[in-house]
């Protein structure tokens, strides 16, 4: 499977994400506590952009009420209808079993592999409420 | 004289005896008069009654469809008021096995006084057990509560419980001051869940201390409120129950919602799953399809029937439902909208038939 480069590992933080388009396929790429993941950008409900959405943690409970937060920044939520996905394998947490989001692997590579196409991935960040994608 | 001659006429016509027996979800015993539920009433409240003129609980803000004419007993009396009557009108007739009892007195929910309300509901379960429980061993009930009063409420289902073998169920009215799955609430669900008893809630709307009959205020006429105010109660309890964890935090409990209508089920499925989807973050303790809550723990009477200009559809909506145990049959014997057992289902297939007949009700009633 050809991999492309995006970019340097340095230069996509923790916390942060950028976007990438290869071929047709538009692609968030995530730095989830030091380790690379990447999410097709295209919500498994209804097709929105997905990886656009807030990077956050999900509330858990058993019993109403007693809400424990976990895995902060580990839930993308889709910007339309919120649906919450883990980031690291793009399975939806209303139904793991059965619904996800197509995930793609990403490494980093000591040195720059030749022969892999080199294509641009643009920082994604959030000012004051608006997303901003620098160019 | 002319309802000697409506009820021989009637008696005639009745059409054939179901072949295979039924059980009858909802039934409704009407207490004559306060005065029958004095026996089992402390002097302070009987004198309470008295000053006070207190007649019955409040009703319907419009006028009500009334009974079926042919079910007024003939030794007088409201109709549904004769043991004995209802015995040869509706169990003998129509081969019914077991029939659980609503009595006419859920309307204690809507009596502000809740040490009153309470009074009256055991009042009437003394009554229920006395008067009807031990009349005919076909006849089963619910133990009326007044949830407003939820401590007293659960005190009364252990009393019942441990009273009379024959109490089967929880009986609360669909219009109240708030919807049933909220927290003040859970004595009631806690006590229902541990005797195994279903919680029945059953159409009813009074004009006093509960909100409208629908979300924008009070109809004119009763037809209009027949047609929609179960349903919207219905829908709110159920959401309500599901989104507020109430079978999170009892995995037993069961509830029947009854008289509220059956084909609204489906697309209230859709729309908390659908919604739920997103809003998951609101409730996490709902941790899996609200539709899957929906379909294990509630039941539906049937009654009054949806009647479709093509009979398939009703088919359609109880195949949507996802679950065959889902629907029970009541006949609602002796109001106007009573359904016949030999014909409100017919347009389903015989096999399902069956089950809302007999088999669903018989296993969720332990009978």
């Amino acid at each position: 499977m050809p991999g492309h480069v995006i970019g340097k590992a340095a230069d996509l933080l923790p916390g942060e994400r950028q976007l990438v388009t290869i071929g047709a396929l538009s692609i968030g790429v995530f730095n989830v506590k030091g380790e690379y993941y990447a999410l097709l950008n295209r919500c498994a409900h209804q097709g929105g952009p997905l990886c656009l959405g807030d990077i956050t943690g999900a509330g858990v409970a058993d019993m109403p009420g007693e809400v424990t937060w976990t895995r902060e920044g580990e839930i993308l939520r889709c910007p339309w209808h919120r649906w919450e996905f883990d980031i690291k394998t793009g399975l939806a947490l209303i139904d793991p079993a059965k619904v996800r989001v197509k995930s793609y692997e990403v490494t980093v590579e000591a040195q720059m592999p030749p022969d892999f196409p080199r294509v641009p991935a643009y920082p994604v960040t959030v000012e004051s409420g608006w997303l901003v994608v620098h160019v | 004289m002319a309802q000697q001659a409506v009820r021989s006429i009637s008696d005639q016509t009745a059409t054939r005896r179901a072949a295979e027996p039924i059980i009858d979800a909802d039934v409704h015993s009407v207490v004559p008069s306060v005065k029958d539920l004095y026996p089992y009433l402390s002097e302070y409240w009987k004198n309470y009654i008295d000053i006070s003129e207190y007649k019955r609980p409040p009703t319907n803000h419009t006028p009500s469809g009334g009974p079926r004419i042919d079910a007024l007993p003939p030794g007088g009396g409201p109709a549904g008021s004769d043991a004995d009557f209802m015995r040869a009108q509706l169990l003998d007739q129509w081969n019914i096995e077991y029939a659980v009892l609503n009595p006419s007195y859920h309307g204690v929910a809507w009596i502000s006084n809740p040490h009153f309300a309470s009074a009256l509901a055991t009042a009437v379960n003394h009554w229920t057990a006395d008067h009807w429980l031990d009349r005919d061993r076909r006849f089963r009930a619910s133990i009326i509560v007044a949830p407003q009063n939820p401590e007293a409420a659960a005190q009364e289902i252990d009393r019942a419980a441990k009273h009379h073998s024959g109490f089967v169920q929880i009986l609360i009215p669909s219009g109240s001051e708030a919807p049933y799955g909220k927290d003040r609430y859970r004595p009631i669900h806690e006590a229902a869940a541990r005797h195994g008893f279903p919680l029945g809630i059953h159409l009813g709307m009074a004009t006093d201390t509960t909100p409208p009959p629908s979300p924008v205020g009070w109809f004119s006429y009763y037809l209009e409120m027949h047609a929609v105010s179960g349903t919207l109660a219905a829908m709110s309890h159920t959401v309500s129950l599901v989104c507020e964890g109430v079978f999170k935090r009892f995995p037993t409990l069961k509830v029947v919602l009854i008289e509220c209508g059956m084909s609204w089920v489906p697309t209230v499925m859709w729309r908390l799953d659908k919604d739920w989807k997103g809003l998951r973050h609101e409730v996490p303790w709902v941790d899996r399809k609200p539709s899957e809550f929906i379909r294990e723990h509630f039941h539906c009477s049937t009654q009054p029937v949806e009647e479709p200009d093509d009979p398939e559809y009703l088919q359609q909506v109880i195949d949507m439902v996802g679950n065959e145990k889902f629907y029970l049959f009541a006949t609602d014997y002796p109001h106007w909208d009573f359904d016949s057992p030999a014909r409100a289902l017919s347009p389903l297939r015989p096999d399902l038939r069956r089950k809302i007949l007999y088999d669903n009700a018989k296993e969720l009633y332990r009978l």
